[in-house]
C-alpha cells in the first residue's frame, strides 16, 4: 500500500509538470505512428495469404491504434484546455473512446485465438462478441457530448479490464502450452513472439487499470500510466507481428531455417 | 368497475397471455430440442425463453400498476417493467442472432461477431439504468432507439434469408417452414415498430392501456404461434403444406 502510495505520488508529480507532459505527449505520437505502421504492414500480409487469423489479428491491431490515437488527441486537448474541468473532460471521453476501441480489438483478438488455436468455435465467439458487445454499451453511456467529469464508473472499467486481461491472459497459456508442444523452430519462435504479445497486451490493460485507480483516488486522470499503456501496447504490437510474420531479418538473427529441430 | 378499468384489466391479461404462449412455444421447442439436440433449436428456445421472461416482467409491472403498489416514491413500475423488458428481450436478440448465423451464414465469423456485438451492445446501454427514477427513458431514449433499429435491422435480415432460403428449396414441406419463419421474423418486426411507436406516444405519458400497445401485444401472439408452425411443424399442418 506504501509502494503504492509513492507510486501514484511520482504519478502526480510528473503529470503536473509541463516539459515532462511535452516529452509524453510525443512519445505517445511516435507510438502511435509506429503501431500504424505495424498495422498496416500486418493488413497487408493479410491481403498477400488471405488467411483468417491475420485478418483477425491486424483487425484488432487496427482498433488498438485507432485507440492510441484517440488518447494521443485526448492528452493534446487536454494540455491546451481552458480550464482544468475542460482539461479532465477531454481526458476522460479519450479514455471512454479508448476503452471503447479496445473492447471491439478484443473481440477480434478473441477470434484470432480461435482461429490460431481451438476449431474457431462459434458458441464460444458468441459469447465473447455478446461480453464485449455488453462492455461496448457502457463504454457509449459514458462517452459524454458535454464536459461532465465523474462519469467513469468503476464498474465499467473493472468489467472491461478483467474480460480484457482474461482474454490476453487465455492467449498467453496457449501459446506456452503450443509452443512447447511443436519441434518446428520456426513456429516455436512465432509462438513465443505471439506469447509475449498477450503478456504486455495484459500488462498493458493492468497499467490501464492503474490509471483509473488514480483517477478515483486523486480525481484526474495523469499522463504516465496513457504513456506507460501506450508503450505497453506497442511492444505487444511488434512482438504480435513478429509473431506472424516473422520478417527475414528475424529468421536470420535467430538461424531459423525451416527444418525441423529435435 | 368502470369501462376504463375493465379495458385495463382486459390489457393486462392480454399481456399474461402472450407470456403464456410464448412459455409453451419455447417448451415445446425444448421438448424437440432434447429429442433432436440440434444447435440451431438450441438457440432459438433461449430466444423464446427471454422473450417469455420480457413479456413476465412485463405483465407483473402492469399489474403493480394497475393495482398501484408503490416501491419507491412516485409509481415507476411501468420503468421498472420496461427496462427489464428491454434487457430480456436484447438477450432473445442475441440468441436469435445466434440462431440465424447458425443456420444461414455458417462460415463468415466477421458477420457473426459484428451482429452479435451490436445486438448485445444496448445490454451495456441499459444496465446502468435499472435504478428507481422515472427520469430514465427520457434521458434514453436514444438507447431504446437503437435497440429498436438493431431489432428490425436483425429480424429484417432474417426474413430475408428465409425468403431467399424459400426460393431456392424445392420440397413443398421445407418451403412451408420457411414461411412460417419468415411470417415470425415479421410479425417480430411489426412488434418493433408498435413497440417504438407506443414508447413514443405513450409510455412518455405514462399512458401504455392504448391501442398501439395492444396491438404490439397481439403482434407477438401471431409471431409466437408461427414460430410454433414454422419450428415445431405439427402433423396437422405436414398434411395441409403436402
Amino acid at each position: 500500500m506504501v509502494i503504492l502510495s509513492c507510486l501514484l505520488e511520482v504519478i502526480k508529480i510528473i503529470s503536473q509538470n509541463t516539459f515532462l507532459q511535452i516529452i509524453l505527449l510525443s512519445i505517445e505520437g511516435i507510438i502511435a505512428l509506429v503501431m500504424s505502421y505495424l498495422s498496416l504492414k500486418l493488413f497487408i500480409a493479410f491481403r498477400q495469404r488471405q488467411k483468417k487469423p491475420i485478418f483477425f489479428l491486424s483487425e484488432g491491431m487496427i482498433f488498438l491504434t485507432i485507440g492510441i490515437w484517440i488518447s494521443f488527441i485526448g492528452l493534446f486537448l487536454s494540455y491546451h484546455a481552458e480550464s482544468s474541468a475542460k482539461g479532465t473532460y477531454y481526458a476522460i471521453t479519450s479514455y471512454a473512446l479508448l476503452y471503447f476501441t479496445l473492447a471491439v480489438s478484443n473481440i477480434y483478438i478473441y477470434a484470432f485465438i480461435e482461429h490460431t488455436f481451438f476449431n474457431a468455435n462459434h458458441e464460444r465467439l458468441f459469447y465473447i462478441a455478446s461480453i464485449e458487445g455488453v462492455a461496448l454499451g457502457l463504454m457509449i453511456t459514458r462517452i459524454r457530448l458535454l464536459p461532465d467529469v465523474d462519469k467513469l464508473n468503476p464498474f465499467v472499467i473493472v468489467y472491461h479490464v478483467s474480460i480484457a486481461f482474461g482474454i490476453y491472459l487465455l492467449l498467453t497459456i496457449v501459446s506456452w502450452n503450443e509452443q512447447k508442444r511443436t519441434n518446428i523452430r520456426k513456429a516455436k519462435y512465432g509462438l513465443r513472439f505471439i506469447m509475449l504479445f498477450a503478456l504486455f497486451q495484459a500488462l498493458a490493460y493492468i497499467v490501464l487499470f492503474i490509471g483509473m485507480f488514480n483517477y478515483y483516488k486523486f480525481g484526474f486522470i495523469p499522463a504516465f500510466p496513457i504513456i506507460l499503456f501506450a508503450i505497453l501496447e506497442l511492444l505487444a504490437s511488434i512482438f504480435g507481428y513478429f509473431g506472424y510474420i516473422l520478417p527475414s531479418w528475424i529468421q536470420n538473427f535467430l538461424n531459423i531455417t525451416t527444418q525441423e529441430v529435435k | 368497475m368502470n369501462w376504463s378499468d375493465m379495458l385495463h384489466i382486459v390489457f393486462i391479461l392480454l399481456v399474461y397471455l402472450t407470456s403464456l404462449v410464448f412459455f409453451i412455444v419455447s417448451s415445446l421447442l425444448v421438448k424437440k430440442y432434447l429429442a433432436r439436440r440440434n444447435l440451431t433449436l438450441k438457440y432459438l428456445t433461449r430466444s423464446l425463453y427471454m422473450i417469455f421472461l420480457a413479456q413476465v416482467s412485463m405483465s407483473v409491472g402492469l399489474t403493480l400498476d394497475y393495482l398501484n403498489l408503490k416501491i419507491t416514491q412516485g409509481n415507476l413500475n411501468i420503468f421498472i417493467a420496461l427496462f427489464t423488458w428491454l434487457i430480456f428481450m436484447t438477450l432473445a436478440n442475441v440468441f436469435i442472432v445466434m440462431f440465424i448465423t447458425t443456420i444461414f451464414i455458417d462460415e463468415n465469423n466477421q458477420v457473426i461477431i459484428t451482429l452479435t456485438a451490436l445486438n448485445a451492445l444496448p445490454l451495456g446501454l441499459f444496465l446502468p439504468y435499472i435504478s428507481f427514477s422515472n427520469v430514465l427513458y427520457t434521458q434514453h431514449k436514444y438507447s431504446v432507439l437503437y435497440f429498436v433499429i438493431i431489432s428490425l435491422l436483425t429480424y429484417f435480415l432474417y426474413f430475408i434469408k428465409c425468403l431467399s432460403a424459400m426460393r431456392t428449396t424445392k420440397n413443398k414441406q421445407v418451403e412451408a417452414g420457411f414461411k412460417f419463419m419468415m411470417l415470425y421474423a415479421l410479425f417480430m418486426i411489426m412488434g418493433f415498430i408498435t413497440f417504438a411507436f407506443s414508447l413514443r406516444f405513450e409510455f412518455l405519458n405514462n399512458a401504455i392501456y392504448s391501442p398501439v400497445f395492444f396491438f404490439n401485444q397481439v403482434f407477438m401472439i401471431l409471431a409466437a404461434i408461427f414460430a410454433y408452425l414454422g419450428f415445431i411443424y405439427p402433423e396437422w399442418v405436414k398434411r395441409i403444406t403436402a
